[in-house]
Formats: C-alpha cells, sequence, structure tokens
C-alpha cells in the first residue's frame, strides 16, 4: 500500500522515533479508540484533502482504509534494520492519541458546513505544524498530513496520477510487462 | 556440565556460504556427517512472508521478524541480521561477477594485492554458484565477459520502463543489459517463477533464491544437523598440536546453563565478515594470544567494500513508477581501466525511479497543495521520467581497516562485541576526487545524450558490501588463508567466503562469495 525505497524508510524511522534506550514490551493494545467522536471530522477532512475526482464514496473508503491503518499500528513493533544500525529501532507510540487531539481542534470548522473555514483550518495545521513534504509513510506528527501521506503514496494514488494500471505492489507476473501499463478503466 | 557433538565437519555460520557449502559437502562426501551452527533462529516461515511483507510495506516493520539477537551486535557497518539463512534472506539476489582485473590487481596496477587463484579457475565456480543459486540473466556483450557455460536461466523481461531507459542510456554509446539475478525467469527446482512483487528483500512467492530454502530440503534429506540458536564463543586448539582445533565450545540459548562442544576433524568458519574474524579473535589463548589463526597478526586487517557514486538524471521519456523498483540494467564498461591510464573502475547500474516525481505537499513557490490541486501538480511533473544511476567503485582497504574487539561493549556472556572501522589505503585516498571526476563525466555523459539534466549526485558515506578480514594470500605473513580458504596456521580450520576476500572488487559480492566457497568444499571434501 505504502512506498517504500531500500533502505531510505530506516531513516526515516529512526528520523522521527529516536533510537529508544529501552525496547518497549510488544503488546498490541491501543487504550485510545481511534477516531473515537471525529468520524465525521475525520470524513470531512478526507474530502477537503483528498481529490474530489474519486468521488466522495471512493474518498471515504480511503479514510476507512486510513482508519484500519491506525487500528493496525503495532507500538513498539521492530522495524526493518540495515547496514550500520547497532539497534533495532521500535515503533513509536501509535499516533491515534494524537490524531484525534488534532481533528478536535480542527471539528468546529470542518463540520461548520463552511468548506472555505475548513480549508482554512486544514491549511493552518499544516503551517502551524511546519509540515513542508508528505513522508512515505504516515509519521504521528499531524493527521492532516498523515492522511494525505497515506493516500497520496499508495499504490492506487500511483495508479491515479499515471492513469495506468501499474499496480506497484501486486505480484503481477512478468508477462506483457515490457509494454506500458494499461489506462485504468472509467469505473477504476 | 559440557554437552557433546561429533561430526565429520563442523560449520560455523548458517548463512549463504555455509547453505551452499553444506549442500555441495553432502553431495561430494555422502554419508559424512555435516553439522552447521548458527546463533540466530531458523525462520522457516514462507507462509508469512505475504503477511510480513505487507507490514512492511504499511508500517516499515522488519519483514523478518525475530532475525537478530538483541545483544548481539557490533559498532560500524554491518547488519544486524542474525538467522538461518543470514544476510541472504534480505538480498536483492544480484548476481554480477568480479572480473579477471580484480585477481590481479598488483600485477596490471601495482595496487593492492593479486588473489592466490586465477580467473579461469574462478570461472569455473561462477558457473557452479550460479546454477546453484539458480541465475537469470542476459550475457555481457563485452568480449571480456566471455562465459564458460550459459545462465541458467533466460533473463527476467525488461520492464516498459527498463526498455525505455536502455534505449536512453544506450544513446551515450555505454551499452547496458539486464543485471543477472538469483531469481527464477521461469519455475525451477521447486520454486515459482517471478511475480514482479516488487518486493525482493523479502520475496513472498520464493522465487528470489534464499538460503532457507536450501536449510529446508537439506533438513528434509538429513543431510546436515542444524544446531540454531546456538552462540559458538570460542574453538579450542588442541592441547599439544597447535595445527589442530579441537572443538567449537558455546552455548544454546535454549539451555544457558549448559555448555555445549562441538567436535569435529575439520572446522569451517561460514560466518561472514564480521563473526568470523571476531571468533578468532576470541579464541586467543597462550600459544596464540592474538587470536587463532593469526599468527600474521592479519585477523580483522584489510576489511573491506567498495564506495559507491548515486545520482538521479531526468529522462526525456514517460516512465510508469513502480513496474519493478529492485530490477535494473547494469554496465560492465568500466571494470576495466587500461594500466596507463589514471586507475579507475566502476560498475554502472540504472534503475526506474520515481524521485522528483512524487506528490509533493508545496509548490515550487512553498504554496501548500490539497487535493486536486496536489494531484494536478503530481501529473504535471509525470511527462518525464527519472532513472536511478550508481556506479560501485573499486577502492582497497588499509592494514588498519580492522575488527577489534571492544573491550567496553559485551554481550549477556561477556564477550567483547566487535567494532568495524573501514579505512581506505594511500593509494585509494590519493585518486579518490579523481574517481568521482570520472563517474561525475559518466553522469554528464548519460544526461547529455537526451538533452537531460542531473537532478543530484550524492557520494555514499560507507562501503558497501562488505568483506574481508582473514584474507586469502599464498604468503602465511600476509595473509590469513590459502586460495581454499584453509588457514595457514592450523591445519584443520578453515574460512570461507566474504572473509576471505583481500578487497571487494567494483559490484555486488555475493556471487563471488559463494563461488570461493564451492571451491573451498572441493578442497574440505578431499579432506575427510
Amino acid at each position: 500500500m505504502i512506498e517504500i525505497g531500500r533502505r531510505s524508510i530506516l531513516k526515516a524511522l529512526a528520523a522521527s522515533a529516536g533510537i529508544l534506550p529501552i525496547r518497549p514490551l510488544q503488546i498490541w493494545a491501543q487504550t485510545v479508540t481511534f477516531p473515537g467522536t471525529q468520524k465525521a471530522t475525520l470524513d470531512a477532512l478526507g474530502l477537503i484533502v483528498l481529490p474530489s475526482s474519486l468521488g466522495r464514496d471512493a474518498i471515504l473508503q480511503q479514510v476507512a482504509r486510513f482508519e484500519n491503518w491506525v487500528h493496525g499500528y503495532h507500538e513498539g513493533a521492530d522495524t526493518d534494520h540495515g547496514y550500520g544500525r547497532t539497534r533495532v529501532v521500535p515503533l513509536p507510540a501509535s499516533p491515534a492519541s494524537i490524531y484525534v487531539k488534532q481533528l478536535e481542534e480542527l471539528q468546529s470548522a470542518l463540520l461548520s458546513g463552511d468548506q472555505e473555514a475548513g480549508r482554512t483550518a486544514v491549511l493552518d495545521s499544516l503551517n502551524r505544524a511546519d509540515i513542508r513534504d508528505l513522508t512515505p509513510l504516515p509519521r504521528g506528527r499531524n493527521v492532516v498530513a498523515d492522511l494525505m501521506s497515506f493516500y497520496f503514496h499508495s499504490s492506487e494514488a500511483n495508479d491515479l496520477c499515471h492513469n495506468a494500471a501499474i499496480e506497484r505492489y501486486k505480484c503481477r507476473g512478468v508477462e506483457h510487462s515490457e509494454v506500458a501499463p494499461p489506462a485504468l478503466s472509467k469505473t477504476s | 556440565m559440557t554437552k557433546k557433538i561429533e561430526s565429520d565437519i563442523c560449520v560455523i555460520g548458517g548463512g549463504i556460504s555455509a547453505a551452499l557449502l553444506s549442500q555441495k559437502l553432502s553431495e561430494l562426501r555422502p554419508g559424512k556427517s555435516i553439522v552447521v551452527i548458527e546463533a540466530g533462529k531458523r525462520l522457516f516461515d514462507v507462509e508469512n512472508r505475504f503477511r510480513n511483507r505487507q507490514r512492511n510495506l504499511d508500517y516499515g516493520e522488519n519483514a523478518w521478524p525475530g532475525d537478530f539477537i538483541p545483544d548481539q551486535t557490533a559498532e560500524g557497518i554491518i547488519s544486524r541480521t542474525m538467522a538461518v539463512g543470514g544476510s541472504a534472506l534480505h538480498w536483492g539476489g544480484t548476481c554480477n561477477r568480479f572480473s579477471e582485473e580484480d585477481l590481479r590487481l598488483h600485477s596490471l596496477y601495482g595496487l593492492s594485492v593479486d588473489w592466490p587463484l586465477d580467473w579461469q579457475e574462478l570461472e569455473k565456480f561462477y558457473c557452479e554458484a550460479e546454477r546453484r543459486l539458480g541465475v537469470s540473466g542476459e550475457p555481457s556483450p563485452l568480449p571480456e565477459d566471455a562465459r564458460s557455460e550459459p545462465y541458467p536461466m533466460a533473463a527476467i523481461p525488461l520492464t516498459y520502463n527498463l526498455l525505455e531507459l536502455q534505449k536512453w542510456a544506450n544513446r551515450s554509446s555505454i551499452p547496458f543489459w539486464a543485471t543477472p539475478q538469483a531469481k527464477n525467469s521461469v519455475p525451477r527446482d521447486g520454486r515459482a517463477a517471478c511475480s514482479r512483487c516488487n518486493t525482493c528483500l523479502v520475496c513472498p512467492t520464493g522465487a528470489r533464491y534464499s538460503p532457507d530454502f536450501t536449510y529446508k530440503q537439506l533438513l528434509a534429506k538429513k543431510k546436515i544437523q542444524l544446531f540454531d540458536e546456538t552462540l559458538i564463543r570460542r574453538l579450542v586448539l588442541h592441547d599439544t598440536d597447535s595445527k589442530k582445533i579441537v572443538a567449537a565450545r558455546g552455548v544454546s540459548s535454549n539451555n544457558p546453563d549448559e555448555e555445549i562442544e562441538f567436535h569435529a576433524p575439520i572446522f569451517v568458519l561460514a560466518a561472514g565478515y564480521c563473526w568470523s574474524p571476531h571468533l578468532l579473535l576470541l579464541s586467543q589463548c597462550s600459544r596464540f594470544p592474538d587470536g587463532l589463526a593469526n599468527s600474521s597478526g592479519l585477523v580483522g586487517r584489510y576489511m573491506c567494500g567498495h564506495s559507491f557514486i548515486s545520482a538521479f538524471i531526468e529522462v526525456n521519456a514517460k516512465l510508469y513508477p513502480g513496474m519493478y523498483e529492485d530490477y535494473g540494467l547494469i554496465s560492465r564498461q568500466f571494470f576495466r581501466c587500461k594500466p596507463d591510464q589514471p586507475y579507475v573502475r566502476h560498475d554502472l547500474r540504472i534503475w526506474e525511479s520515481s524521485v522528483d516525481r512524487q506528490p509533493r505537499l508545496r509548490s515550487a513557490d512553498g504554496t501548500l497543495l490539497l487535493g486536486d490541486a496536489l494531484l494536478n501538480d503530481w501529473r504535471s511533473r509525470t511527462q518525464k521520467g527519472t532513472a536511478r544511476v550508481r556506479a560501485y567503485c573499486d577502492v582497497h582497504p588499509d592494514r588498519n581497516s580492522s575488527l577489534t574487539l571492544n573491550a567496553t561493549t559485551t554481550n549477556k556472556w561477556g564477550d567483547p562485541l566487535p567494532k568495524i572501522e573501514h579505512r581506505l589505503d594511500a593509494a585509494t585516498l590519493a585518486r579518490q576526487d579523481a574517481t568521482r571526476a570520472h563517474v561525475n563525466n559518466v553522469f554528464r555523459q548519460l544526461a547529455e545524450t537526451d538533452n537531460s539534466r542531473i537532478l543530484s549526485t550524492s557520494f555514499g558515506n560507507y562501503l558497501d558490501h562488505p568483506a574481508g578480514g582473514c584474507r586469502m594470500g599464498n604468503d602465511p605473513k600476509a595473509s590469513v588463508c590459502d586460495s581454499y580458504g584453509r588457514t595457514h596456521d592450523h591445519d584443520n580450520l578453515y574460512v570461507v567466503g566474504s572473509p576471505t576476500l583481500p578487497h571487494a572488487g567494483c559490484t555486488n559480492g555475493t556471487l563471488t562469495f559463494v563461488a570461493l566457497t564451492l571451491r573451498s568444499a572441493t578442497s574440505i571434501a578431499g579432506r575427510v
């Protein structure tokens, strides 16, 4: 679902998580329900930051997949490792509680019914957090940026951008790979 | 209390070299007992690989859970992987050969040392290594790269992206072709053909060779006994005969209170460039106060690898990022260097890339982009493609490029852990600027033919594909082992694979490690 360059993800994770002195216990339970009472806010956020050309239903499907991503997050799970890493970096704490807090801050603007007010609040959130770019994987810093990273770095978004069924991480076989991938069908 | 295990051949280390060594020995000497000892676990869970791959893609989790030992690490450039299969569990499957020049650096150029074997001899074992690993490849068009046997399988077809990149690159008059891979292009050896999953570091279908397949086959046929989660802490010298090792002494993490001793007429150290010299240094005794096999003082010296220079180059062609990012093109045009020219040797590789074609949050003027605006900006930057280009450059280690015992860091058994510090020899340092200038010129040559532009260039800050630490040679004063890996100091102790390399060439080393190991097997088989 998410694209990762060889070895580059290690640096990204190390940068976001730091090198923890003690490995946390590998307990996958999360203490905060996501999105909790902020389901409507999260959906509204998706409708602002994801391409409208997807259509409302597909946008809400992507938002639901982001929720599942948060639910499936395993705090403390060992991350990938490579040359020169004297410690294996565990995944940092679940971003669920940070996301819920940020959604609460955006709630009134996003649910006001005023599209422009919602958009302004989203831009303010990104500017306040000084988010410069979309990381290959959500990092738990800002729910707006992370929802966008989650979608725009997905195989589906890559296909949409190129209007081609590249299907980056599908085991596709090598037959016909010598020709350009077929254009997306209008229903896909 | 000490548990004793007897065998005919005791192999220490459970990576790719040990796997293929054991396989070949079991064929050459059927009926002889072979014990393989690995400090890490056996991860024979191919059924979990799709799931683990997905967790790796979605969250960056380790696709090989449990493939390391928390307190068994080192300072410096090492892979943390300690498991049955070793680092080759994770490898990309690239199977390039070195070239004849690598074996004759001193004779041809007055640099470093010559290897104690000739190219024709090594080439036979390259062919065998390619057969055993299952390499698919396209022969090099250069006559100097002539092969005595065809590749076992035809190359995996180049994708549309790679065909476009090949057209682009060939306009520079530098020929490129498919990089050979230990990946099945057709079903072979009970494994599937490549399905282009695009995650070769964890191949979920088994199309890419992984040593765990060999171990499973050997165990199923009862060809070897495998002791995993067993850390060898010392090799034990005979009481009076300094030429003879009598035991490998260690401990199993499943029964830490019991010492375990492995006895055999032949011991083979196949634990890679880090843990092989480390064990020899740990095994110091009154007759070998600097460690076993170390009368030359060269155990843990001449640690090597190759430097690398990378670039991203814009290409005037529409590409579709994600068709097959782990497969690429190679040129071996720069493997050779005329002796009367300034010395520079390197491989040249090209892959598809999405660098500069990624979605971005801010436009060039810093404006935040959301939704359709972001998508439109992204689309506007995908009419051209990006090539990832890299050169692995031949560099040579200084004697003080070292692996030493770090007394300040110990494992739970109190053993000092290794510290690796790579250092280049004076000749390499003296030509470093010229090497960089040469490679930059090659990058420019690629870019200029198409009016392309170089987006970025970077110099690697470590040595890739590390090796060395027990280098081979004919002179016992200048090397640790002979060309078969037999240590000069001890008749019944061999070191195989990556530690024996005097220098690491200018391309991926695994095929060479395996070829040398298979050659060692012929010598070892003759001794049992």
